[in-house]
């Protein structure tokens, strides 16, 4: 069940034009998959892309995939920074056997729009949040988001 | 010729197979996306592959069990839905009638496959994993102080005692399926009190501790409640109470047990209880025959009294409706103060309630007399119909 779903999931996101670019990494396997993830308009993430893995695991879809961002690229209250690992509830306890990959890239996507500062794996960004210290959150982000792109050019921006 | 007949011959051929594709597409299981093989309904109405539901329940074993459409919890054993799976077979026989290509066959043999999994988990009874077996669901009862307890033996569920992974009843050693969490006492006001009682909690540091407790208990007493209906209900009930006490008899019950049942709202009926044992107070100067508030020393707490009246008056419910027993039953109570071990349960609840009414603080008492100003409606109904 598990390849053929997948298959079925790949088929489908071709036909509907994929605009979320969701592609395995490889075409013979289908456990290892990517996604190139715009920043959302109007977020501060606008204009930044980054790259999401997503890893299927064998009893797919009865367990959630695991998903996270390409380390050290990804500044967000509920992102590690340094592992890139997301705390996102539907990739946890929330997780049903109905979402497929474009489901989870939609919440990871609404995730950067409403960041939750109550569970925080950046700590400093949740206390920042949390606090209502709108304008250091924004200029730390900001800071964070400038400095990778100038050190690494994984996250290029576009406009 | 019949109804269905003239429907598909009026469509023509080409909605024919539109309905064929639409029911096909619709017939897919959320979990494989394949067409549904056979296909379980849950309680919600959702319909999965048996095969699929089953891995979905194992992995989840340890955790309340949901739909995974919409996430309604699965109480019961799902069913097997015979109709959606005769339809679902015909059409699928037709198609193979027409002649298919050999992916279509192998298809078709791992149904088979799944299918013969199915009726030897059914001739084994082991359906689902045997997830449904020896297991079941913590349930709270809110007439009763909101504890967790286990549903097949009614065991108390210690929260605390709890294992993440693994909850089993430490009595019939069942499987717990969901989360053991005793009910928060705040479920039980009504929604416009909560509201009010968590703004004023939030104020609370500016008043006294009993001023604010206070507070709250006025406002649970009056909100909503229309004054008025309140004290007719109350002329009402003080007439029937007073025969009650007097006479004994049935009729007394019957128009006790009207007078309450009509009172639907909850907040009056506190009202009306409340002003009911202010009267008893008051007569409680001349009226021999309530023993036990005599012997309580003025002095007492105005919250201690109304506990007091109110295990009263259970009790001279009680021995109405057991009226064999009645002497015993009441004067055991009321001779060493009126109450008993609250170990004891051999005499339902009443005595537990009671016993209940004191050891809660005041703020408590009150969703407390409520509580058992509810039971006691309804055992007037229970005696009602007995009669009959």
């Amino acid at each position: 069940m598990n390849n053929s779903r997948l298959l079925k999931e790949w088929k489908q996101l071709i036909k509907s034009g994929n605009k979320y670019n969701i592609t395995p990494i490889t075409d013979e396997d289908l456990t290892h998959w990517q996604c190139i993830l715009q920043g959302p308009n109007k977020s501060l993430y606008q204009g930044f892309n980054f790259t999401l893995k997503i890893l299927i695991p064998i009893d797919y879809p009865m367990s959630p995939p695991q998903v996270k961002f390409i380390p050290n690229t990804m500044p967000h209250p509920n992102v590690d920074w340094n592992t890139g690992v997301l705390c996102l509830d539907v990739l946890k306890n929330m997780w049903s056997p109905i979402f497929n990959l474009q489901y989870i890239v939609e919440c990871v996507i609404r995730l950067l729009n409403e960041p939750n500062g109550d569970s925080p794996l950046n700590l400093e960004l949740g206390t920042l949040l949390r606090l209502g210290d709108h304008s250091g959150y924004n200029g730390l982000i900001k800071y964070y988001l400038h400095h990778h792109q100038s050190h690494h050019g994984d996250a290029n921006i576009i406009i | 010729m019949n109804q269905a007949d003239k429907i598909v011959e009026n469509l023509g051929k080409k909605k024919n197979k539109t309905i064929v594709t639409n029911l096909l597409s619709s017939s897919q299981c959320h979990i494989c996306h394949e067409i549904l093989n056979i296909p379980i309904m849950l309680s919600c109405g959702h319909n999965y592959c048996y095969m699929c539901l089953k891995s979905w329940f194992k992995t989840n074993e340890n955790r309340l069990l949901g739909c995974p459409d919409c996430r309604k919890s699965v109480d019961v054993t799902p069913a097997f839905n015979l109709f959606l799976d005769h339809q679902l077979k015909f059409i699928l026989n037709l198609v193979k009638e027409k002649g298919v290509d050999s992916k279509w066959d192998q298809t078709l043999s791992e149904r088979e496959q799944d299918e013969a999994i199915y009726k030897n988990d059914v001739a084994k009874d082991m359906l689902f994993a045997n997830v449904f077996k020896n297991s079941t669901l913590s349930v709270v009862d809110m007439d009763d102080d909101g504890i967790p307890r286990c549903g097949n033996c009614h065991w108390e569920l210690d929260p605390d005692d709890m294992d993440e992974e693994e909850n089993v009843c430490p009595h019939c050693h069942y499987r717990i399926r969901n989360n053991v969490a005793p009910a928060d006492s705040e479920n039980v006001m009504s929604g416009s009190v909560r509201s009010i009682a968590n703004d004023l909690r939030r104020r609370a540091e500016e008043y006294s501790e009993g001023e604010y407790d206070d507070i709250i208990d006025d406002i649970r007493r009056y909100s909503d409640s229309d004054l008025e209906s309140g004290v007719d209900d109350y002329i009402s009930h003080e007439d029937s109470a007073n025969r009650n006490m007097s006479l004994h008899d049935n009729e007394a019950i019957d128009e006790d047990a009207n007078s309450k049942s009509e009172n639907e709202d909850e907040l009056e009926e506190e009202h009306d209880s409340e002003m009911d044992s202010f009267i008893e107070n008051d007569e409680e100067d001349n009226d021999e025959e309530i023993m036990d508030s005599e012997d309580e020393p003025s002095s007492m707490s105005r919250k201690r009294k109304y506990s007091v009246l109110d295990d009263d008056e259970e009790n001279q419910i009680n021995n109405d409706a057991n009226s064999s027993e009645q002497d015993s039953d009441f004067y055991e109570h009321n001779e060493d103060e009126g109450f008993v071990s609250g170990d004891s349960l051999d005499d339902g609840s009443d005595n537990e309630v009671a016993q209940n009414d004191q050891e809660m603080d005041e703020a408590e008492s009150e969703n407390e007399e409520d509580v058992s100003s509810r039971k006691r409606s309804r055992r007037g109904q229970v005696v009602l119909s007995d009669d009959e």
